[in-house]
């Protein structure tokens, strides 16, 4: 059944139109090149006046949903999900190109209060808990990343138990918990070293280092922040995109 | 006597107090005071957090007051006695509190100022052991320990008081 608009709601009529129509296209109902119902017939199917019609369909032609062709009629975009280029990645524990001489040091495992700003990165309240990890990454025996890791305790309480190392996190929480990833976002930034992180690399304060803040979802809760400090040496971080068979 | 209750049918788990490392500043310790208790107006007494080291084993209890006491240094000292409360004028010992001191204490780590926990109970102890335990070293929190270290929950003096009054009261 078609959602209804609200008249008692104080949007405007059609922005409330438009917005039905629009999830409509999202969800596919209206699918790609489709030809749309006449602005007569949307009109007796939500019983509202053919300028709220109107309006809400030059709303979405405006934003690319919608194409009018002349003496033809209204069409679904093709393509309006993503014109992007969509590739695939693979995740692996480490992001180096040749990762076989790199070892890491678990130098932290333990649970914590998100004070500060990891609430709004992993968008939970101050007051919940959250398991912390940090592992020191070491190339040959040179220190050459530090990456703290934050979940969500209610994520997965007994990921505190686990023995991590030999696998991901990421991967850990996908095959044996069955937490699945839908979406990753990284940010790299430079920054300054504080003392604590330094103090790892055996390196003085404020020395600039590159910092990769992964932020891994599934579907919209964020189930681990994984900050990846990098210091100024001879190995890169390195992530390959590859598109998917077409 | 009725059967006798164990430390394990009134100690909570250790999630309803908040967890800190020991290498959080005072200052980070005080955000969570505000975000756990204050903000949330969950004022379950003790007003305390845990305080661990980086391979989650206990180390120590921090309350409200220790911290107020890790910020001012007088506080800390073992020769502040009040000599005679009747002629001693109270407001000279208060006066000079938390003032230039206290600001550059906010980064001293809270391993600085917490209690270290040297007494434990373990879940099929008596409610007995914890209360005497608790009143003779004057604890707000005892820990609970299984096969002696798996750190499992948290007593706390309203549980025990009931559980011993209740018995009380009945006989």
């Amino acid at each position: 059944m078609d959602e209804l608009i609200n008249r008692d709601d104080h949007a405007k009529l059609y922005l409330q139109l438009y917005t039905i129509l629009k999830k409509k296209i999202e969800n596919q109902e209206w699918y790609s090149s489709m030809q749309i119902p006449t602005e007569e017939q949307l009109c007796r199917m939500f019983n509202v006046s053919r300028a709220t019609v109107r309006n809400a369909l030059m709303e979405l032609v405006r934003q690319g949903y919608l194409i009018r062709q002349q003496g033809k009629g209204t069409f679904v975009s093709k393509n309006f999900i993503s014109e992007d280029l969509i590739m695939a990645t693979v995740f692996k524990k480490l992001w180096f190109e040749n990762d076989s001489i790199f070892t890491e040091k678990i130098v932290a495992k333990t649970v914590m209060m998100p004070v500060g700003n990891l609430s709004n990165e992993l968008n939970i309240p101050e007051n919940k808990h959250v398991i912390y990890i940090k592992i020191i990454w070491f190339a040959e025996k040179d220190p050459t990343m530090i990456q703290e890791s934050f979940i969500p305790f209610n994520i997965c309480p007994q990921l505190i138990e686990e023995n991590i190392g030999h696998q991901s996190i990421i991967e850990l929480l996908e095959k044996k918990y069955n937490i699945k990833t839908t979406r990753v976002h990284n940010y790299f930034e430079l920054i300054f070293l504080n003392k604590e992180i330094s103090s790892y690399f055996e390196l003085e304060e404020n020395f600039p280092a590159i910092l990769m803040n992964q932020k891994v979802f599934s579907g919209d809760t964020v189930i681990l922040v994984n900050k990846f400090y990098k210091k100024m040496d001879n190995h890169k971080i390195f992530i390959a995109f590859q598109r998917k068979a077409l | 006597m009725s059967e006798v209750k164990l430390v394990k049918d009134i100690m909570l788990g250790a999630f309803e107090f908040p967890h800190i490392p020991y290498w959080f500043s005072i200052e980070q310790s005080i955000k969570v005071v505000k975000a756990s208790f204050i903000q949330t107006q969950k004022y379950s007494e003790p007003l305390a957090m845990l305080v661990f080291d980086e391979k989650y084993n206990l180390l120590g209890i921090v309350t409200i007051k220790d911290i107020l006491k890790g910020l001012e240094p007088e506080l800390l000292k073992t020769a502040f006695k009040i000599q005679d409360e009747k002629t001693t004028n109270l407001s000279i010992c208060w006066n000079s509190l938390f003032k230039q001191e206290s600001k550059k204490l906010l980064q001293k780590p809270v391993s600085d100022i917490m209690r270290a926990t040297k007494n434990f109970v373990e879940p099929n102890d008596p409610v007995e052991k914890a209360a005497f335990i608790m009143i003779y070293y004057n604890l707000p929190l005892l820990p609970v320990i299984e096969e002696n270290k798996k750190f499992v929950g948290i007593v706390r003096m309203i549980e025990v008081f009931d559980a011993i009054s209740e018995e009380i009261i009945k006989e």
